[in-house]
């Protein structure tokens, strides 16, 4: 095991040189650049390239791509924004990252909440009312684009009870400082993210365990007398979900794009609202350290869901 | 030298009795939200003058001091380096000194800031006596410290070395400065540029104290000036919060304990925040029908101001455009009134070389609707007289996040256009891409924009220059010597009679050219907050770019900022 999780950790050497080579590479090969966004219209081409020069843009590619990923391997130094503000990189992860973590972790928790219970409800009642509330439910939810969804919850919240979600007036809150309005701050916005995982969680539940529920053992477990919700809970859904979690893992990835939408609507100043400013303004160092840091979070993920693999089914070794 | 009619107005504003406690000097909500979205007016770099308040009741009430205020703000503020940074004026104003307030109704210099008194001497010299009593906060490296003119040297030679610093025409003529002692500050330009009297009223004016600029060559996010309010936090992208300066020269101003911006990028979330109660003041931008719930209820208070937004099509001088006839017809396919109609809400006039707002300076109403009639069959026999009775082009535009009114436009015209047989092809481009590698490069046959919000002839006509606005050559190829002179000139003359006429010789030697800019229509703007909310008299403005009714010209007021209070004490 301790073999395996250090080949994977390995591999990530490579996956993060590639993408971060492929981002800095796209970022290259659009027109634009950090310089012209800052020069603005009154920019006379002496001006620009000044302004390059100062910004370190006129090196060849080679040298700022080098000297970027030397940085990090010597210092943990992701750079700095190159607009005005000149921003270390680092210094603003390490104040966004709480934000998009505690959204992604409340995703996906809601999630779940909101996936595998109807999912096992929908496959142990199939062609019930309580089947198709379901169905129709998963297949609204998919079809529901989150950011107008979130529109939606803002605007009746606010016409409705006149109520606004509370980083509209004060920012963000540490759930430390207080509870009650940090849970606030993320409910609707988890919900919302959480919606259409949920809904694809359910039908590959209710999918995966109306399979389950055909084989053998379990008629031998109905044969022998066992109560539906040991049957269902013990021996069907453990072995049903091992394709959910996969289905999991593989949503991290949405979830993390659905973040950078999410958290502009719900005014949530994390990581995703971070690199969507930074790619409107060709910010290519923060673009390039947010991108590695979600591959990272990717293949993170992947790595925790295969070895619960193994903790879901004890057959499962590695090697 | 004569003392001009512009100049006489100055000189009898600086000794009235007004001249203590004057008109005050307002940043829109956002100056590059501004810019960019063409929403808010207030001046091109942010610093002019506001009104457009409900006069009456306002002069009469007593301001309560002590109170927060919370506005809501659509764009990040990048930096708030008042000499350098666009994205932050509406702060900087808030934060520093200027040398003079600037009454974008009147078009006038007031002196309720740095400077007390002004000589004129002659074309090239500027001759300022300042306050002695504009002292630093009482943190920073000149804690309390009062502003002296070798503050105002070093602030005027930054604004016109540092490499990013906006349009460094007026800087560059300046020959050399002189502090004769500590409240005396002479330059000397090497030729007459009249802009610059509008320009130093502009928030990238800021005095910034000497010291400070030594300590900190970088203001971009942190700041010690010398204004009515002091940097509490600054969060560029989430929060900016200021505090009183409790040793403000003009006291007991400012009358607030701290203003907030809450800076949300999504609009709709934005305009809820407001809804609910979260913010003051709102910061999203208002159209008509969307400001009409407001003007409804009684809980809030609604202002409007003429928009100084500029939408133009800027047309390559090449085939099929280098021929005058192909350019009229283009005008004259175009609908003005359905633009006004569809987009603004039925409000709004024709724009002319110059934006119909600056009403001292614009070309009569009536003369520029004269001179744009909608003339389909006119337009399809000159196209057709030019060899091209059908024409593919490719209009590029900027994708702005937050102002899809560029976007909307943009069909309309396409659609106009085909009805004579022009046929475009939009391409909306990214807003990066679209100034670095469209604009900039001068890389299109048909490009639409919207132009900054200036509040100044001069600018608006650079675009018809052969030199262009950055002086380096424009975008369109377009020369013509003898308008070069005449806009030239335009920038010389401080005579204000004579520089009126020459502007607006200039627009009519434009207008039958039909490019290489072609103007729109321009709009009203309007501006909502709660009703407990106050900006003092009429004048004093508060976040608000110009207006639709005049000022009162009795009304006391300070700098922008300082007279805003609100009941909720």
């Amino acid at each position: 095991m301790r073999n395996y999780i250090l080949r994977r950790l390995l591999i990530l050497i490579p996956i993060m040189l590639g993408v971060s080579f492929l981002t800095f590479g796209m970022f290259r090969m659009i027109p634009g650049d950090a310089a012209v966004l800052r020069c603005q219209l009154g920019c006379t081409p002496e001006v620009l390239e000044d302004l390059r020069h100062e910004m370190g843009l006129d090196r060849p590619w080679y040298r700022q791509y080098g000297d970027w990923v030397w940085d990090i391997v010597r210092h943990g130094d992701l750079g700095q924004s190159l607009t005005e503000s000149r921003l270390p990189v680092t210094t603003e992860l390490d104040r966004r990252l709480p934000v998009t973590l505690e959204l992604v972790t409340m995703t996906l928790f809601m999630a779940l909440l909101l996936g595998i219970p109807p999912g096992v409800i929908s496959a142990i009642r199939p062609g019930t009312p309580l089947d198709w509330l379901a169905r129709v439910g998963s297949v609204l939810w998919l079809s529901i684009p989150g950011f107008w969804l979130g529109i939606l919850v803002i605007a009746f919240g606010v016409n409705w009870f006149g109520w606004t979600p509370p980083q509209f007036g004060s920012g963000y809150v540490p759930f430390r400082d207080d509870p009650w309005v940090n849970m606030q701050q993320f409910f609707f916005p988890a919900l919302v993210l959480a919606l259409a995982i949920a809904a694809a969680i359910m039908r590959l539940t209710r999918s995966s365990l109306l399979e389950v529920l055909r084989n053998d053992y379990i008629r031998t477990a109905w044969a022998k007398g066992l109560r539906e919700r040991t049957v269902v809970m013990r021996h069907a859904l453990k072995n049903a979900l091992i394709p959910v979690l996969t289905i999991v893992g593989l949503q991290v990835g949405n979830l993390i794009g659905g973040a950078v939408i999410i958290e502009s609507v719900f005014n949530l100043n994390g990581i995703g609202k971070y690199v969507l400013e930074a790619i409107i303004r060709r910010d290519f160092f923060v673009v390039q350290s947010v991108v590695l840091l979600f591959a990272v979070a990717y293949v993170m993920a992947n790595l925790v869901v295969d070895l619960l693999y193994g903790w879901l089914d004890p057959r499962i070794r590695y090697g | 030298m004569a003392e001009s009619t512009y100049w006489n107005r100055f000189w009898r504003r600086r000794i009235s009795r007004r001249a203590v406690l004057g008109a005050g000097a307002v940043t829109a909500l956002g100056a590059a939200s501004a810019a960019v979205l063409g929403c808010n007016g207030g001046g091109g770099n942010g610093n002019g003058n506001g009104n457009g308040f409900h006069n009456t009741p306002e002069a009469l009430l007593t301001p309560v001091a002590g109170a927060n205020v919370t506005q809501g703000r659509l764009l990040n503020a990048l930096g708030i380096d008042p000499h350098i940074d666009l994205t932050g004026l509406d702060i900087d104003a808030l934060m520093y000194t200027y040398m003079y307030s600037w009454n974008r109704f009147t078009e006038e210099a007031v002196y309720n800031n740095l400077a007390t008194d002004f000589e004129h001497p002659d074309d090239l010299t500027f001759i300022y006596t300042i306050r002695p009593d504009v002292v630093a906060w009482p943190r920073g490296p000149a804690a309390g410290e009062a502003l002296t003119s070798t503050d105002c040297v070093e602030s005027f030679k930054r604004r016109g070395t540092a490499i990013t610093a906006p349009d460094k025409r007026f800087p560059k003529r300046i020959e050399g400065y002189e502090t004769p002692n500590d409240t005396t500050f002479k330059f000397v330009m090497s030729r007459p540029f009249v802009p610059a009297v509008r320009e130093m009223a502009n928030a990238t004016w800021a005095i910034v104290p000497a010291k400070v600029l030594e300590k900190y060559p970088n203001l971009s996010q942190t700041a010690f000036g010398t204004g009515p309010f002091m940097l509490k936090e600054f969060r560029g992208s989430e929060r900016i919060v200021l505090e009183r300066h409790p040793n403000y020269f003009l006291k007991p101003r400012p009358w607030l304990n701290t203003l907030t911006s809450i800076v949300i990028t999504e609009s709709s979330s934005l305009l809820a925040a407001f809804r609910g109660g979260q913010h003051d003041i709102n910061g999203a931008v208002l159209t008509k029908s969307t400001a009409q719930e407001f003007i409804d209820s009684d809980k809030y208070r609604v202002s409007q101001a003429p928009s100084l937004f500029y939408p133009v099509i800027h047309m390559k001088m090449r085939d099929p455009w280098r021929d005058i006839r192909v350019r009229k017809a283009l005008d004259l396919a175009i609908n003005r009134k359905e633009i006004i109609d569809v987009i603004q809400d039925g409000e709004g006039n024709y724009n002319g070389p110059i934006q119909w707002p600056q009403f001292k300076w614009a070309l009569p109403q009536q003369e520029v609707r004269d001179f744009y009639p909608h003339d389909l069959e006119q337009a399809k026999a000159l196209l057709k007289e030019a060899g091209h009775p059908q024409i593919t082009a490719k209009m590029k535009y900027p994708e702005i996040p937050g102002a899809p009114i560029v976007a909307d436009i943009a069909v309309i015209l396409k659609s106009q256009f085909e009805k004579v047989g022009i046929n475009l092809e939009l391409d909306a481009v990214e807003l990066g891409v679209f100034i670095g590698n469209t604009l900039l490069p001068g890389n299109f046959d048909l490009a639409f924009f919207p132009n900054l919000p200036y509040d100044e002839p001069d600018r608006p006509l650079s675009f018809y220059h052969s030199k262009g606005v950055t002086g380096s050559g424009n975008w369109t190829n377009y020369n013509n010597p003898e308008l070069d002179k005449l806009i030239d000139a335009q920038s010389e003359e401080f005579d204000e009679v004579k520089r009126i006429d020459i502007v607006q010789r200039a627009q009519r030697m434009i207008l039958p050219e039909h490019g290489p800019q072609i103007t729109l229509t321009g709009g009203i703007q309007y501006f909502a907050y709660w009703n407990h909310v106050h900006f003092g008299a009429a004048g004093a403005g508060g976040g608000f770019g110009g207006g639709l009714e005049e000022p009162d010209p009795e009304a006391e007021y300070g700098p922008y900022g300082t007279e805003i209070w609100t009941e909720k004490a």
